[in-house]
């Protein structure tokens, strides 16, 4: 009985509308936005630099012709000069195609720009340089491409790029994703009243098979994506070794091999589909409505865009572990100032939710059915 | 029959649960938007004596300093060239340094007129020397710098603010609209809610008219058998659905406006709509690179693209939902369409070298950013305003119509079935 009513919620699921197309965009876009990644050369470093080389010249042009003000800014100064040349010889590397120079350039310029904080870039009022922890995301990576002797690929588009592309892009937003697949978990159920009810089940074993298949719905077109952009990279572009690395965050910033990295992704996605599977069921059961409890689940997400002040107050709140990437990344910590905010204590806060909101929805049905 | 049913639609519509959401969601929104976002939102261009009164003091100084420098270079004997910066600062400061002194009075006796006349003359004299001369002395405020193009973008920021400027004091001439602190810096509700109304804050208001419109066919399963035999035509029923919709939208809209302006007005003003506004024009380096109207014509175009833009998105998601007979599919399909623009040639940098983008309707559903010109100095071409943006839009509107028509004729095809 159990395997059967599994086995029927499952294909009510595989065969909704909504799913297959939430699933065939995800697959489609993850294996093909490489063309576009191509075409536009977006996450080109060189563009990138491009623009901080022209406002670090004109904060240098600035110190030229006030120096004679302000020799407090000499510091500054030097720093912007040293960074001048660390952009010339990484664009070198880039133009000359040697690996070698741009990566050695990229070390010495996060470093430099890493050191510019010393006097918080004191007079340079128009130099838009990142925040640190997003200089010290950078310099790891290079630190590990130094160490390993792994060459670095100075653009988006080849095989292993492209994979880290996709991952930090989709981790942005995969939780969209696990939303609009769950959010109609429990409205089969509750638009089916008549013919279910008499059909016993045990609320603990809705829960679970419901987080099966949403978890089967996520996982496995994220595998599929993850494999063909892999691929499909490669084939157009050229291979690279899976030992690349991506930025990741436990107790401090470091770097580690995409592979190890994905594998931390689907872990996380999967502690991310119980939490919002959990969040749906509840909801579903509170609004009876599809469409105000996936505008819940955004209004949640909504929340991590608020200032890092207001952060601080809600990092108890799951909002702020829906952004996996920032998750990852360590701009959860960062924002929030808690070092300790990494993606294990973000995957317990997630499973401590879930669970009240399990309780809360098997107290809700249980008390549904009593006065029945 | 057509009115009961008119009415019958609306009170579901209203009642809707998702509806009644969209409405809060819109609410929250628009309270957001007045009591926190906008009052923090920073004016780059402020009209305020102290920073104006710290430069004045401190370029006093240097050009002391300066001539100092100079002094000694032309002393016979000394074989002494003077840096760049004291030979710009004395042929420079003396005129900024005027223009602040005027300003500076100008705010003593809140002489709005006088401050706009000497403002706008300053913006013009100091992007003049940094984006013509090249002179070091100066540089553009960095919150203008948002496409990472410093130079043009202080540039453009600096022509706007004197073009706005000048355009503020023609209106006063012509309407006597008394000048103030925040007609200045654009805060008072009317110029507020037109800088906001642009990019992701309309395309989110579009989503909000696709998901009020979602399941506004498939909701009569719900009703099958009582609405199986009603004596309307499938086109009727499709029009009577579209104007209950416009109703909600309409009503969802004014509200979210009216909640908007009852938080800004007391603090900043309404503002009036004789008040003059800029569009810029599409060429920097032109003599005319903005055009002056009213906030009256800029909300009438606005308006009118409004109207367009949701009557598409209305009838799109219908025409969505009879194909697919899926609510949550049309609802998605139809706001991917909406912020295709957005995300695919905005955020992508994909717009800069596809001149036909102009003729897509998609380039104009953020609406505001045609509107103002802001389109045209993105894709740093002139055009893309409220003249370029009418023929798509209405092609658009005309293919889908063009569609339902053909879906209607179609008998053996209901708006609903029984299975759905």
């Amino acid at each position: 009985m159990k395997s059967t009513y599994f086995k029927a919620n499952f294909n009510i699921a595989r065969k909704s509308k909504k799913n297959i197309l939430l699933m065939g965009a995800l697959i489609v876009f993850m294996v093909f936005f490489v063309l576009l990644v191509g075409n536009q050369n977006l996450g080109d470093n060189y563009r990138q630099w491009q623009s901080y080389y022209d406002s670090l010249e004109i904060n240098i042009s600035y110190f030229n012709g006030n120096l004679l003000r302000k020799q407090k800014y000499k510091q500054t100064y030097d720093n912007l000069n040293a960074q001048e040349g660390c952009i010339a010889s990484l664009q070198n590397g880039e133009v000359l195609e040697s690996p070698q120079t741009y990566l050695e350039s990229s070390l010495n310029l996060f470093q430099t720009m890493l050191d510019g904080y010393q006097n918080n870039y004191l007079g340079a009022s128009t130099l838009n340089v990142p925040p640190k922890y997003q200089l010290r995301q950078g310099l790891v990576t290079y630190k590990y491409l130094y160490q390993h002797h792994i060459p670095a690929a100075m653009s988006s588009k080849v095989s292993v790029t492209y994979l880290i592309y996709i991952v930090n892009f989709i981790a942005v937003l995969i939780f969209f994703y696990i939303l609009l697949i769950a959010n109609d978990v429990w409205m089969v159920k509750l638009d089916h009243e008549t013919v279910l009810r008499n059909i016993p089940y045990r609320v603990e074993d809705e829960v679970k098979g419901k987080t099966m298949i949403n978890l089967v719905l996520t996982l496995v077109p994220l595998n599929i994506g993850l494999i063909g952009a892999y691929l499909f990279a490669g084939l157009l572009n050229g291979f690279c070794s899976l030992n690349y690395p991506n930025v990741f965050y436990f107790n401090k910033i470091r770097a580690i091999p995409i592979w190890l990295d994905c594998l931390i992704f689907l872990f996380y996605t999967a502690v991310l589909v119980v939490f919002v599977t959990s969040l749906t069921l509840l909801l579903n059961q509170l609004t009876k409505n599809v469409y105000l409890s996936t505008f819940i689940g955004i209004a949640l997400y909504v929340l991590s865009y608020l200032p890092s002040k207001l952060l601080k107050a809600i990092i108890w709140l799951p909002s702020v572990y829906l952004n996996v990437n920032d998750v990852l990344n360590g701009t959860v910590a960062s924002k929030t100032g808690f070092a300790g905010l990494n993606f294990a204590t973000a995957a317990i806060i997630l499973l401590i939710w879930s669970l009240v909101c399990v309780v809360w929805f098997r107290y809700l049905v249980n008390k549904k059915g009593a006065a029945r | 029959m057509r009115w009961r049913y008119f009415l019958f639609q609306l009170k579901a519509f209203l009642l809707n649960p998702k509806n009644i959401g969209l409405f809060i969601a819109t609410i929250i929104m628009s309270l957001y938007f007045g009591l926190v976002s906008v009052p923090n939102h920073e004016v780059i261009e402020r009209v305020d004596a102290k920073p104006i009164q710290k430069e004045y003091i401190d370029d006093t100084a240097f050009l002391k300093v300066a001539r100092q420098e100079i002094a000694y270079s032309n002393k016979p004997g000394y074989f002494y060239f003077p840096s760049k910066g004291a030979v710009d600062a004395v042929g420079t400061y003396p005129k900024v340094l005027a223009c602040d002194k005027q300003l500076l009075r100008a705010l003593k006796k809140n002489d709005w007129q006088t401050y706009t006349k000497y403002a706008s003359r300053r913006y013009q004299y100091i992007d003049n020397l940094i984006h013509t001369e090249g002179n070091q002395n100066f540089l553009y405020p960095a919150a203008y710098n948002k496409s990472n193009n410093y130079q043009q973008d202080g540039h453009f920021g600096y022509q706007r603010t004197r073009h706005l400027y000048n355009a503020l004091l023609a209106g006063k001439k012509n309407r006597q609209t008394p000048l103030d602190k925040n007609i200045l810096e654009e805060r008072t509700a009317l110029q507020v809610m037109q800088n906001s109304l642009s990019g992701w804050t309309v395309l989110i208001l579009v989503v909000i008219v696709c998901f009020f419109t979602a399941d506004i066919v498939t909701n009569d399963r719900k009703y099958y058998t009582v609405l199986e035999n009603i004596p309307l035509s499938k086109r009727t029923i499709l029009w009577l659905k579209t104007g209950v919709v416009e109703v909600g939208v309409l009503l969802d809209f004014i509200v979210a406006s009216v909640i908007a302006l009852f938080c800004l007005a007391p603090r900043y003003g309404m503002g009036t709509l004789r008040l003059n506004t800029v569009a810029y024009l599409g060429r920097i380096n032109f003599k005319l690179i903005f055009k002056t109207e009213t906030l009256g014509m800029y909300y009438l175009q606005f308006i009118i693209f409004a109207i367009i833009v949701s009557f598409i998105f209305i009838r799109l998601t219908i025409l969505l939902s009879l194909t697919f007979r899926n609510d949550y599919v049309a609802g998605m399909l139809s706001s991917l369409f909406a912020i295709s623009a957005k995300v695919l040639y905005f955020s992508f940098g994909m717009g800069f070298v596809h001149p036909v983008l102009e003729k897509l309707p998609m380039t104009y559903f953020s609406i505001g950013d045609s509107t103002t010109g802001n389109l045209a100095y993105l894709m740093d071409t002139p055009g893309w305003g409220f003249n370029s943006g009418l023929g798509p839009l209405l092609v658009a509107m005309l293919a889908i119509e063009t569609l339902l028509f053909l879906f209607t004729q179609i008998k053996s095809i209901p708006l609903v079935r029984r299975g759905d």
